[in-house]
């Protein structure tokens, strides 16, 4: 599989601790020689990583602010920044900062989500393998392609905002401008980076650019308190519901679902997971899963802290929302996505990485093995081995990649770093 | 070659804060032998409702696992007042489970009916010191 996440390793400055190991939810990280490598394969751009790092060894890949004059530049509001502002003209700033930062244009992300959101609600309606599950956060549905493979049909097929907001952009802006046009997406945190480039279950990205708000904030910053009264004026943006997908039940929220459960926090969407596998929640409707805690406000490069941004999102909605205007761009949803294609052009396939050996005999005598070994362990998860816990170290061992002489408990650290 | 990988899951009686955990690990093992997804389900599905019935309905007991090359069986032993009528205990909604079960929304007399529903072989034996329930399913 090539390689699919943002999630990068600086082995200059990790001094081969266990913090990262110890937070990874699909224990792809390892320690050798006192350094951490990444399994590319098991990464799913959570980010859980580069939060536990204190030598800020783990980052992500970091991209150059490109602005090519030579062509129409528009950039996506990033869904986190509906969150990170107090009030309705502290947000019209931030799209006139983003916009003076030498864009052509800023498209309100939020009014895409108003128009998906019809589309999801037709088919949920449609769909009986409930409940269905939604498709907004990528690594949420990498997670899901690795450990829970019997739910990968139970996701909705439809592109991400950002991918739907592209479209509809460079629909808009083709009749206005001769010039080529760039999209560029501000983005909140790595699985959207990694989506941006290479989107799950698409053809090609309709994103050319992609800026970390990590990389935006000190020139978003210089320019954001140079926004003059007039350049505030000139924003318009969507009064209606979309800019809700910032927080976690956002989704539930506009869809309006009765039933639904909205899990954030990607160990908590581990237990809920695993229930949905054996056939729990199936009275449920739809389930809303985001990687971060609290939604995408809690993205990894967003400043605001969610909870805050739980609150500005709240009360910022309440002062937007106008509902004659969320009523009349409700009846003209389909229109407005007449010509786009929302649906994702391939299925969302499992990867089955859970499987020990190449078919069920081999890896019944690996598991056999795995449960010798595990015996002789101490089976106190001190990842001190460099392996997240006594359980994948006996499997590692049985892979052949490590061996029993290893155990910094069975040895001694001293002999096991000679 | 004829080997059997077993494993073994001690559960609780009125355990309901760690109801679930034996059944995911038997899930999670299932996934590392590949076998084929709405198997590990029926599987899954079985070890769950075994696991909640031993934490409401008994005094204690063992739910294990036994792997070999052909067949996986469940077994769910427990020390307990028993069933009395087996035959009733089969129906769809019948229950005997207290009122605390219930409101934790166990209890809801669809336990063995769906285990029996989701093996190939479901064997049931019962007496007045506990029940022993194996569920077998081919493998193949």
């Amino acid at each position: 599989m090539e390689k699919r996440h943002s999630i990068r390793l600086l082995n200059d400055k990790c001094i081969g601790c266990m913090k990262c190991v110890r937070v990874c939810t699909t224990e792809a990280i390892r320690v050798q020689d006192r350094k951490a490598t990444i399994k590319e394969v098991k990464c799913i751009d959570c980010g859980a990583c580069v939060e536990a790092c204190q030598m800020k060894a783990i980052t992500t890949t970091s991209l150059p602010i490109n602005i090519d004059k030579d062509f129409f530049n528009i950039a996506l509001f990033p869904i986190a920044f509906y969150g990170q502002f107090n009030s309705i003209t502290e947000l019209k700033r931030a799209f006139a900062a983003i916009k003076r930062i030498g864009f052509d244009y800023v498209f309100d992300t939020a009014e895409i989500i108003d128009a998906l959101v019809e589309e999801m609600k037709k088919y949920i309606a449609l769909n009986k393998d409930k409940p269905l599950i939604s498709s907004y956060c990528p690594s949420a549905i990498r997670f899901i392609q690795l450990k829970y493979p019997s739910l990968v049909s139970k996701i909705i097929p439809y592109k991400t905002p950002q991918q739907i907001a592209a479209q509809k952009a460079i629909e808009i802006f083709s009749k206005k401008t001769d010039k080529p046009i760039k999209i560029t997406y501000l983005t909140e945190c790595p699985a959207h980076l990694t989506n941006s480039l290479k989107p799950i279950g698409q053809d090609k990205s309709y994103i050319d650019e992609i800026i970390t708000l990590k990389d935006l904030y000190p020139i978003f910053a210089s320019n954001y308190k140079k926004v003059s009264d007039e350049e505030i004026k000139v924003i318009k943006i969507s009064h209606g519901k979309g800019m809700l997908w910032t927080v976690i039940r956002g989704q539930i929220k506009t869809l309006g679902v009765k039933d639904g459960i909205a899990v954030d926090g990607i160990n908590n969407a581990k237990d809920v997971l695993c229930l949905m596998e054996m056939g729990k929640f199936e009275n449920m409707s739809f389930v809303e899963v985001s990687a971060c805690v609290g939604g995408c406000a809690g993205g990894y490069f967003a400043l605001e802290n969610p909870y805050i941004a739980r609150s500005y999102n709240y009360h910022l909605y309440k002062k937007n929302y106008d509902n004659r205007y969320y009523q009349t761009f409700k009846k003209n949803s389909s229109k407005y996505l007449e010509n786009i294609n929302i649906e994702l052009d391939e299925k969302i396939v499992p990867y089955n990485i859970s499987k020990l050996d190449k078919n069920f005999l081999s890896s019944l005598s690996k598991l056999s093995k795995i449960n010798e070994t595990y015996d002789k362990l101490p089976k106190i998860d001190c990842c001190g081995c460099g392996v997240p816990s006594c359980r994948v170290m006996a499997e590692d061992i049985a892979n052949g990649i490590k061996t029993l002489e290893d155990c910094i408990v069975l040895h001694g650290i001293n002999e096991v770093r000679k | 070659m004829s080997q059997v990988v077993k494993f073994n899951y001690k559960i609780d009686n009125n355990d309901y804060i760690n109801a679930g955990k034996a059944s995911s690990d038997i899930k999670k093992i299932l996934k590392q032998l590949g076998l084929e997804s709405g198997k590990i389900r029926r599987i899954a599905v079985a070890a769950y409702e075994a696991e909640i019935n031993i934490i409401i309905h008994s005094s204690g007991g063992q739910l294990s696992i036994e792997i070999s090359e052909d067949h996986i069986r469940l077994i769910a032993e427990d020390k307990g007042p028993g069933i009395l009528d087996i035959d009733l205990a089969m129906q769809e909604g019948y229950s005997t489970a207290s009122n605390e079960a219930r409101e934790f929304g166990f209890g809801a007399g669809m336990g063995l009916p769906n285990m029996k529903k989701v093996s190939d072989i479901f064997n049931i034996s019962s007496n007045e010191t506990g029940t022993t329930i194996i569920m077998s399913y081919n493998i193949g």
